[in-house]
């Protein structure tokens, strides 16, 4: 599995939270455990989820940045009193640095970004550190309730054999169109569709107002495909099923990422408008000459935005290349203003990413708690509320003064 | 004094509501001078320096603040072009209303005034909803066309101009003011013609009277009706009828077997001795 490496369950793990158990989680006696079972890898993915780099890190400890790069690199382990002050400072428990938990690693250049020149290097590593994180979720809650299983055509244990991925990004819409029996109708709920075939979505502000940096990414190279969207870009709802659809196209087509290359992105784009709107279906429809009330009619059936459908108007000559210059031009700056969104997703719940919530709430209805979930992924409760779709990360009611 | 008529160009823009938001606007604008003024005025400066900084947010302030409660409102940041401030915007028809303070005397007339270069991308990008006709100098490449093919193509570039205008447009309010008060105030059309200089031609202008000119405020507010011709909404939408997907979750035992996310798959035969 190109990028990724797992661990299971160990022993080692149980035991160190079984000294939290009697020992409060800052105690001198956890952070011995920690330290002597301390895991590099966690402070890396620590870090990155608090969008720090290790000079940060060292300057905040009052330590020397080669001191952090040795931590991490595994080559010294940082003494009890640094690990209390990391857990303090990343905001983790104690045990979040300890090894033993299952944890499937991504590299960062296993996982496709939309907008890789719009989206700065550390806010790239965070997002890939919640890609492991959401994983790791969906693991512990995978132990408890069967998830609807992978159903990618040539995706396996984190990879994507060279089946449809070699073909082009009309056919391999069309493949996979047939593969999950679409046939050529409109879809009605892409989100959901990709969920029932077992691709975990999610939609949190994983980084805070950061978040809005990072367009929208995917990787195959997990033991489950994941494809993050981000709130941000959710208020027009013809954009989020495009985005959506052009990342299961780089899971299908682009097992070996090749993050930022343009014609990897411009193959994800001919994807998803031929998924979206398979061609042979949708051309006799359009208009005979460029007519925007009649596109918004027909993108409205369809689930895409008039953006789309103008294109395909070009793509089979009914406008001209000025014209579709021109229209082009106009979409794309008020697409940037954003003063004008179409639709929101809020009212389109097959477009809302249900899976983790689903399965958290059926295993807690089973006798799961949140605060043993939180435990066993070593995570502080807000983290682990916010993954499961809580958008404030903290749902507790709140005393009010008066 | 009865109501003051909103010309079919307001109308237009603003439907039902025009009448309310040229009231507003001018409130807003004359409110954010007082403001101002009143920085200038504290700030004993004997430059403008405190009126115009002041002005600068306050335009922005005063017009989301009168405008918010209009139906049909939204105040609403830009998303993906620099601004620091919340914008006005009406849903339908969209319009998005922009304040530009044009000249600080009233040496320079509203036609002469120009945006300071180099112009923001926040204004190229607003403006330039407003190019609703076609450039009248055909190019070099465009002379040596066949005359009633190049008609055509630049009928139809002009006819989808237009429609492309339904989907967007700026209304400018544009004002000149000073600390010694404001000399014009309207509402129009900008567009930006030249981005290196900042020259501009309003394709439109319309006087706002004083707000003490106008009717009474605080008269009730009228709900804007939907947008003339809105019938898509009985059309067909993409997710009509689709029912609520099950997921198939199902409990799993507490057991030793890790979860795997594929489905099994039959083992392959890896050959046997015993064939």
């Amino acid at each position: 599995m190109a990028g990724g490496s797992r661990r299971t369950d160990a022993p080692g793990q149980m035991k160190l939270l079984g000294v939290e158990d009697a020992a409060p989680a800052g105690s001198n006696a956890t952070l011995t455990a920690v330290a002597a079972a301390f895991d590099p890898a966690r402070l890396t993915q620590a870090r990155r989820l608090a969008g720090l780099t290790k000079t940060a890190v060292s300057r905040k400890l009052n330590v020397s940045a080669v001191a952090v790069g040795q931590w991490e690199s595994g080559t010294h382990p940082p003494r009890p009193d640094h690990v209390g002050q990391l857990a303090e400072l990343l905001k983790v428990p104690p045990a979040f640095l300890a090894a033993g938990r299952p944890y499937a690693r991504l590299e960062s250049s296993a996982a496709h970004f939309r907008s890789l020149r719009k989206t700065p290097a550390q806010q790239r590593a965070r997002a890939i550190a919640f890609a492991e994180q959401v994983w790791e979720l969906v693991y512990a809650l995978e132990k408890r309730v069967q998830l609807p299983p992978v159903d990618l055509p040539g995706f396996a244990a984190g990879e994507v054999s060279a089946d449809i991925r070699d073909s082009d990004p009309v056919r391999a819409a069309q493949a996979l169109r047939r593969a999950w029996g679409l046939g050529v109708g409109p879809i009605p709920r892409m989100v959901r569709l990709l969920e029932t075939h077992g691709i975990i979505v999610t939609l949190v502000p994983f980084a805070g107002s950061a978040t809005a940096t990072v367009d929208a990414f995917s990787t195959s190279q997990m033991p489950r495909p994941i494809v993050v969207l981000t709130p941000d870009r959710a208020d027009d709802v013809y954009r989020h099923r495009f985005t959506a659809a052009h990342e299961v196209g780089h899971l299908l087509m682009h097992g070996d990422s090749a993050p930022g290359d343009i014609i990897q992105e411009k193959e994800a784009d001919l994807f998803a408008a031929e998924f979206l709107t398979p061609g042979e279906v949708v051309k006799p429809e359009l208009p005979s000459r460029m007519d925007l009330r009649a596109l918004e009619q027909l993108g409205k059936k369809w689930g895409v935005s008039v953006d789309s459908l103008v294109y395909r108007c070009r793509e089979i000559g009914t406008v001209s290349d000025p014209a579709y210059r021109r229209a082009y031009q106009r979409l794309n700056q008020l697409r940037k203003l954003g003063l004008f969104p179409p639709e929101p997703i809020d009212g389109y719940t097959g477009e809302v990413p249900v899976l983790i919530h689903r399965a958290f709430a059926m295993a807690e209805s089973n006798g799961l708690n949140i605060t043993a979930l939180a435990r066993e992924l070593a995570w502080p409760l807000p983290r682990l509320r916010l993954l499961l779709g809580d958008a404030e990360g903290d749902s507790r009611p709140q005393l009010r003064l008066v | 004094m009865s109501e003051p008529k909103a010309s079919a160009w307001a109308q237009a823009r603003f439907t039902d509501a025009a009448n309310d938001m040229a009231q507003a606007i001018s409130r807003a604008v004359y409110q954010a001078h007082e403001q101002a003024l009143a920085a200038h005025i504290s700030g004993g400066l004997q430059s403008n320096d405190a009126y115009g900084a002041t002005l600068h947010v306050a335009q922005y302030e005063q017009l989301a603040a009168e405008c918010k409660d209009i139906p049909g409102v939204k105040i609403r940041k830009p998303k993906d072009v620099r601004c620091r401030f919340d914008l006005v915007v009406c849903e339908h028809p969209p319009v998005v209303v922009y304040p530009w303070r044009y000249a600080k005397d009233q040496a320079v007339s509203r036609d002469r005034a120009r945006l300071r270069p180099p112009v923001s991308d926040l204004r190229k990008t607003l403006l330039a909803l407003n190019e609703n006709t076609i450039s009248e100098q055909l190019t070099l490449e465009q002379g040596a066309r066949d005359p009633e093919e190049l008609e055509a193509e630049l009928a139809e570039e002009q006819a989808i101009l237009e429609q492309l205008a339904t989907l967007g447009q700026v209304v400018t309010v544009g004002f000149a003011s000073n600390p010694a008060g404001i000399f014009e105030l309207g509402w129009g059309e900008v567009e930006l013609t030249d981005e290196q200089t900042g020259e501009v031609i309003w394709r439109h202008w319309e006087p706002l009277p004083p707000p003490g000119d106008q009717t009474a405020q605080g008269e009730p507010r009228r709900p804007v009706s939907p947008a003339a011709g809105d019938d898509h909404d009985q059309s067909v939408r993409f997710d009509d009828t689709a029912p609520e997907d099950d997921l198939g979750l199902t409990l799993r035992p507490r057991s030793a077997e890790p979860p795997i996310s594929e489905p099994e798959r039959p083992q392959e035969d890896a050959g046997s001795d015993n064939a």
